[in-house]
């Protein structure tokens, strides 16, 4: 035992959990995504048959997995893009002290600390045929509504982002705030002193100073809302046929549903790179700061 | 008719006082700057220059009194329209941005046409010296650069009143000594009205026409360098300005009105008229290069031993015992070594008599008036 260096033995316990939790599933992903193993075969998925790249040229032609890739990624840009909207504005509104500002951002940020499942739950019942929602377009118009969202097509996204924004914005809008107030005061001073008006401050002073804060935000959202499962698996689970299947729940459905675990590691790999990719790109204005 | 008098002064202060949480940061401060002006804020950290000047520019509401440029109140006037120049201490050069369009950002912003915007930035980067750096990025520039840039980027709007908030502070030595040239260069051709705020006692006495003493929130002598120099006010800027700082000599007033005398060491019973410093005990200023120093003895002097030599390139400054105090002594390189006995001296004239009780100091001409 001694023969082992002391530096060695520091960091042997973590770098065993890691290739238990991290390396191991990894090359298990990497063997599985190359057989058509399914558990329903009764076969031990070692015993599986080699099966070369076919899954990945099933993939290629499956439009359920491509129209969910692309329907993630619209959900991606336009979560973000909403988030990003209300995060700047809300932080420009918190930048200045005011009464019961603490109070109100602890509210702000409140729907963070809530259970995603319990917050897609929320959006469920509101969006419910007999909900508040369709309640409320019946009072305003004062003709009955009873739209089923979750069952359109093309509408039942719309709830399925909404939850998406509402609890994720307050982590965008924490970043952002924190970047308001650590940019440099004698930069804005100088611009106010040299007459500009609030608006120019903003787009030609503050907003360049922000970018390494909101490309750190964005990327964090990116990922984390590229994985998008707890509302669409609460709201719709990806129905009407597949209409709102993001990759998450294309992948829970055809893992746990058709049990096709070969096929469905190899749409596993490729996500994987299609993140990495998406993430690289956007983290560009990151590495000129590093 | 526009008075001589009103059509003078550019900046004008009226009993202007700050409060912080029952704290008072300015006391009741009145300051007039003529056109074309240098004026210099000094005092130490916490003096209250920077709040000061943080109202005048209108970042800060002051408490009471009021602030009038060319004779206008301007009190409650936003910061964006009051065509102050500010220069922060960092300089704040708008790093994401070229030279160009930080020198643009003013002229932009007051929707000055475009001709004309190119003109005068063209104009302000040949007087100082950025012809060659108009594309570099803000981020990109040294110090120098950054306080020309600075500089250029208020200067290009005309502003009524130039204000600079400690500009050179973090710099070190030998830039900021260029730097002073430089600044005090462009500020006579350019006639700007300056206000400039320091704590820094070369800075204000080399570029400065005249000097504000500030501390604890108050103005406690405005005049030329020379008079603040020579004939300070008070003991609090007797002993601010001057490096080696002034000598305090302690000494005794008998006597009152023309039978005064004053006793000290090396003086007994001199007439020394003061009509106002009350018998008894009370300081005598005096700086280093007013005392005589020789190796015998002369008339009127004393035995000092020499404790130290400060070293300053062209002198040397001795620190002797004198009596209980310790004096500093401005000689020629070489005169003493630690441990010498050296003779010293000084003219009571070039002394100045302060009252131990008030630190107030009342000079031979002022002391008919003060009394």
């Amino acid at each position: 035992m001694n023969r082992i260096p002391f530096n060695i033995r520091l960091v042997l316990p973590a770098q065993l959990t890691i290739m238990a939790i991290v390396v191991v599933p990894t090359v298990i992903l990497l063997w599985l995504a190359h057989t058509d193993w399914q558990p329903t075969q009764n076969i031990p998925w070692f015993d599986a048959e080699f099966y070369w790249f076919w899954n990945f040229y099933d993939l290629w032609y499956d439009e359920r997995f491509i129209n969910s890739v692309f329907r993630t990624l619209f959900v991606v840009a336009t979560c973000i893009a909403v988030e990003l909207f209300l995060a700047l504005g809300l932080a420009l509104l918190f930048l200045d002290e005011w009464p019961w500002r603490k109070v109100a951002v602890s509210i702000i940020i409140l729907p963070m600390m809530i259970i995603p499942v319990d917050a897609a739950n929320a959006f469920f019942m509101l969006f419910n045929e007999r909900g508040p929602i369709n309640h409320l377009i019946t009072v305003i118009t004062g003709e009955v509504f009873e739209f089923s969202w979750l069952s359109h097509p093309t509408w039942a996204m719309v709830p399925i982002m909404l939850a998406e924004i509402w609890q994720w914005t307050p982590l965008m809008f924490l970043l952002v705030l924190t970047g308001l107030m650590n940019l440099p005061e004698n930069q804005i001073r100088a611009a106010v002193g040299l007459g500009a008006s609030p608006a120019r401050i903003f787009f030609r002073v503050m907003l360049p100073l922000l970018v390494p804060v909101i490309s750190i935000a964005v990327v964090i959202r990116a990922i984390e809302t590229f994985k998008i499962f707890d509302p669409v698996y609460i709201l719709t689970r990806g129905q009407p046929g597949g209409a709102t299947e993001t990759i998450s729940m294309y992948m829970y459905n055809g893992a746990f549903v058709y049990f096709r675990m070969g096929y469905i590691a190899a749409a596993a790999l490729l996500v994987l790179f299609v993140v990495v990719s998406v993430c690289l790109v956007l983290a560009k204005p990151l590495r000129k700061h590093g | 008719m526009k008075g001589a008098d009103t059509g003078d002064v550019k900046l004008e202060l009226r009993s202007l006082r700050k409060v912080f949480d029952g704290v008072e940061a300015v006391k009741e401060s009145n300051l007039i700057l003529k056109r074309g002006e240098f004026l210099s804020l000094l005092g130490p950290s916490g003096c209250g220059k920077s709040t000061t000047l943080a109202m005048i520019a209108g970042f800060l509401e002051p408490t009471s009194g009021e602030i009038l440029i060319d004779g206008k109140p301007v009190t409650h006037v936003p910061v964006q329209k009051r065509r102050i120049g500010l220069v922060f201490q960092d300089y704040a050069i708008f790093t994401k941005m070229s030279v160009r369009k930080n020198l643009l950002f003013g002229l932009e912003a007051q929707k000055v046409p475009r001709a004309e915007r190119e003109k005068t930035v063209d104009e302000f980067a040949e007087k100082l010296d950025l012809k060659g750096l108009m594309k570099a990025r803000g981020g990109e520039l040294n110090m120098s650069e950054m306080q020309r840039v600075a500089l250029a980027r208020v200067l290009v709007t005309k502003p009524e009143l130039l204000l600079l908030d400690e500009p050179m502070s973090n710099l070190d030595a030998a830039l900021r000594a260029s730097l002073r040239g430089e600044l005090k260069r462009i500020q006579k051709d350019l006639g700007q009205t300056v206000l400039y705020v320091t704590h820094d006692q070369i800075e204000a006495m080399s570029m400065s026409d005249r000097i504000a003493v500030m501390n604890f929130g108050e103005n406690l002598q405005i005049a030329s360098p020379d008079d603040i120099y020579h004939r300070p006010k008070n003991r609090f800027v007797a002993e601010f300005i001057g490096d080696p700082p002034i000598n305090m000599i302690s000494c005794t007033v008998t006597g009152s009105g023309r039978s005064q005398r004053v006793s000290t060491e090396v003086h007994k019973d001199i007439p020394f008229e003061t009509k106002v410093v009350s018998p008894g005990d009370h300081v005598l200023g005096i700086r280093a290069h007013h005392i005589v120093a020789a190796h015998e003895a002369f008339h009127g002097s004393i035995a000092a031993v020499v404790k130290l030599v400060e070293n300053f390139g062209s002198e040397h400054v001795l620190h002797v015992t004198y009596g209980q105090d310790l004096l500093t002594v401005m000689v020629q390189p070489g005169f003493a070594r630690e441990g010498d006995e050296v003779h010293v001296s000084f003219d009571l004239k070039d002394a100045h008599l302060v009252d131990r009780n008030s630190g107030a100091i009342y000079h031979p001409d002022e002391r008919e008036a003060a009394a």
